[in-house]
């Protein structure tokens, strides 16, 4: 037997499995041996549904109103040329879906209009599913054995504004064209939603007690977290607002804003500019 | 070589699947020990490695890979070994066990356990590749034999043989899965008796034991209800050759609630102990996609 053989019999097989069998002088179908019921294509044809049934599964429990939104068919269609698409080669299944939205963006139709479109309702509701799968497993909150209430503890509040917040690595800012938080709750509960009109949605998303949460907040939030994520100090973020803001940035609003963002956790501590 | 290469002997555990943390965290369990899925734990900084350091505290813990990938004829990844052993230094981890296959190659994780040809040159590759990864985990890895759904017409030794060489020469143990060892008889016509007759008894660490779906022409390892009593009474000799060894239950689709994990672990306490009789008879026709193990997921817990 030839030193690459081995090499060469995998090569073989892999290609066999993912049915794209390569042209291998030596090797084919033969190297395999029959059993006593089953010939060897039946054979390898257990190795071949299983690979894109599991992958499929996991891709399934990963997007699950993606999978509501377009029927288990097309659902399926999507694996099958998703996982030939983007084959997988992490070690854990948990990095198989990462591609997915941006699969489905390239897969989509071309728009006629500007206007938000089903094809972007999914793209929007699969980048949705796929952070909550990324907050679930990443560093949060839960362990930090500092309390929450006492990571903004800072006696002046010049030097507050003057510095910059870090938060949980959990911590998301997401936008959407759609509800497509409300879209996902209304699946998990067994519902069967419908489209959801169009509108534009900021979401925080964050985990608390081990659990991925979300909340819906005013779009002058998520600009100033967006630029607290940024790495901006606490005055550049506030003062970066456009003019349509300025109604609600009262300073009770911006209060109860740092309470909140305290409350759900995501604020891991602040950090001194000057230090 | 001290039998069991000197490994502890950790009882009657179970898989420790998503479905059941919050129940094991909240009660008293009885079983002795928990089997990890390593992939499952090695990034996670949630739940899942929250729920697996809690349960390392209460009770012994196993790491069982999926993605090692012994047979491949990639290069290693250093990268996972790295984490791994973080990861089993972190939790204590009684050993380290993963299949006797390979995974994928030129990059591409099949996810699934892959046979590979008994041949020298596999033995060599084999071999050559334990020893690196145990150097590199600082401890003796225990080797599964996979269930296997074809043969090679390359293979020159029967899997026991290859399987009884693998860990003389290495130096690893055995994690002997006895439903695998039932299925892969099925669907390569051998004697399964034959098999556990001639495996290393000594260096056998763990057994497995699991659910099958039994489709007549051939079987497929499903992990997707309970141990069948053909099965069970495999189990009973090989138990018989290793006393010592620890046994685990596997149930990775339709897992059901802990108390069932928990009975199927008192069947395999009672199949091999003076009450036989006690050995189940409740064999289950399982429906679904047959896919075989090993697709475990974390299930997400999200709002």
């Amino acid at each position: 037997m030839a030193a690459s053989r081995l090499a060469d019999m995998q090569q073989w097989m892999l290609g066999a499995i993912t049915r794209r069998p390569p042209d291998m002088p030596g090797l084919s179908i033969d190297v395999l041996l029959p059993s006593q019921r089953l010939s060897v294509e039946e054979r390898l044809r257990v190795y071949q549904s299983a690979y894109l049934v599991r992958l499929g599964e996991c891709l399934r429990s990963e997007f699950p109103a993606v999978v509501a939104a377009v029927g288990d068919d097309t659902f399926n269609e999507f694996a099958v040329a998703y996982i030939e698409r983007c084959p997988p080669g992490s070690y854990t299944l948990g990095e198989l879906g990462r591609r997915f939205p941006e699969f489905l963006a390239e897969l989509r139709p071309a728009k006629t209009d500007e206007h938000p479109d089903f094809g972007d309702f999914l793209v929007d509701l699969a980048r949705y599913e796929r952070t909550i799968a990324e907050v679930f497993d990443v560093e949060g909150p839960e362990t930090d054995p500092l309390p929450s209430e006492q990571r903004l503890q800072v006696a002046d509040a010049a030097a507050f504004a003057a510095g910059r917040i870090e938060f949980y690595p959990c911590v998301r800012l997401f936008r959407s064209d759609f509800p497509v938080h409300e879209y996902r709750s209304a699946v998990r509960r067994d519902e069967t939603p419908s489209l959801p009109e169009p509108r534009i949605v900021p979401l925080l998303i964050s985990r608390q007690e081990f659990i991925v949460r979300r909340w819906e907040v005013p779009a002058w939030q998520h600009a100033v977290l967006e630029q607290l994520s940024a790495g901006k100090t606490v005055a550049e973020s506030f003062t970066r607002l456009d003019a349509r803001n300025a109604e609600e940035l009262t300073p009770e609003a911006i209060t109860a804003a740092f309470q909140e963002w305290t409350s759900r956790q995501i604020i891991r501590r602040w950090i001194n500019s000057e230090t | 070589m001290p039998s069991r290469l000197g490994l502890p002997a950790l009882g009657w555990g179970v898989g420790l699947r998503s479905t059941h943390f919050g129940h094991i965290l909240a009660n008293d369990v009885s079983v002795d020990w928990f089997e990890a899925i390593s992939e499952n734990f090695l990034d996670s900084h949630g739940r899942p490695r929250y729920v697996l350091d809690q349960v390392a505290e209460r009770f012994p813990v196993v790491l069982h890979g999926v993605s090692l990938s012994i047979g491949s004829t990639d290069p290693l990844d250093h990268a996972y070994l790295t984490k791994l052993k973080t990861l089993a230094d972190s939790v204590q981890a009684a050993w380290v066990s993963d299949h006797v296959c390979w995974t994928g190659v030129l990059g591409h994780n099949t996810h699934d356990l892959l046979p590979i040809p008994f041949t020298e040159e596999s033995l060599r590759h084999v071999v050559d590749r334990i020893r690196t990864v145990q150097e590199i985990l600082e401890r003796p890895l225990v080797m599964e034999n996979p269930s296997s759904y074809v043969t090679f017409r390359d293979s020159t030794m029967t899997e026991w043989e290859f399987l009884s060489r693998l860990t003389e020469e290495s130096h690893c143990g055995l994690l002997l899965d006895v439903n695998n060892v039932y299925v892969s008889s099925r669907n390569h016509d051998f004697d399964p008796r034959e098999y556990l007759a001639n495996i290393p008894a000594d260096r056998v660490v763990q057994f497995h034991l699991a659910g099958h779906t039994d489709l007549d022409t051939h079987v497929i390892d499903t992990h997707d209800g309970p141990v069948v009593d053909t099965v069970w009474e495999l189990f009973r000799e090989a138990h018989a050759r290793s006393p010592h060894a620890a046994t685990l239950i596997e149930w990775d689709a339709n897992i059901p609630p802990f108390a069932r994990l928990e009975a199927e672990v008192q069947r395999a306490r009672d199949c091999v102990s003076s009450r036989p009789s006690l050995c189940p008879n409740d064999n289950v026709i399982t429906t679904g996609s047959h896919v075989s193990h090993p697709a475990v997921l974390v299930a997400i817990e999200a709002e």
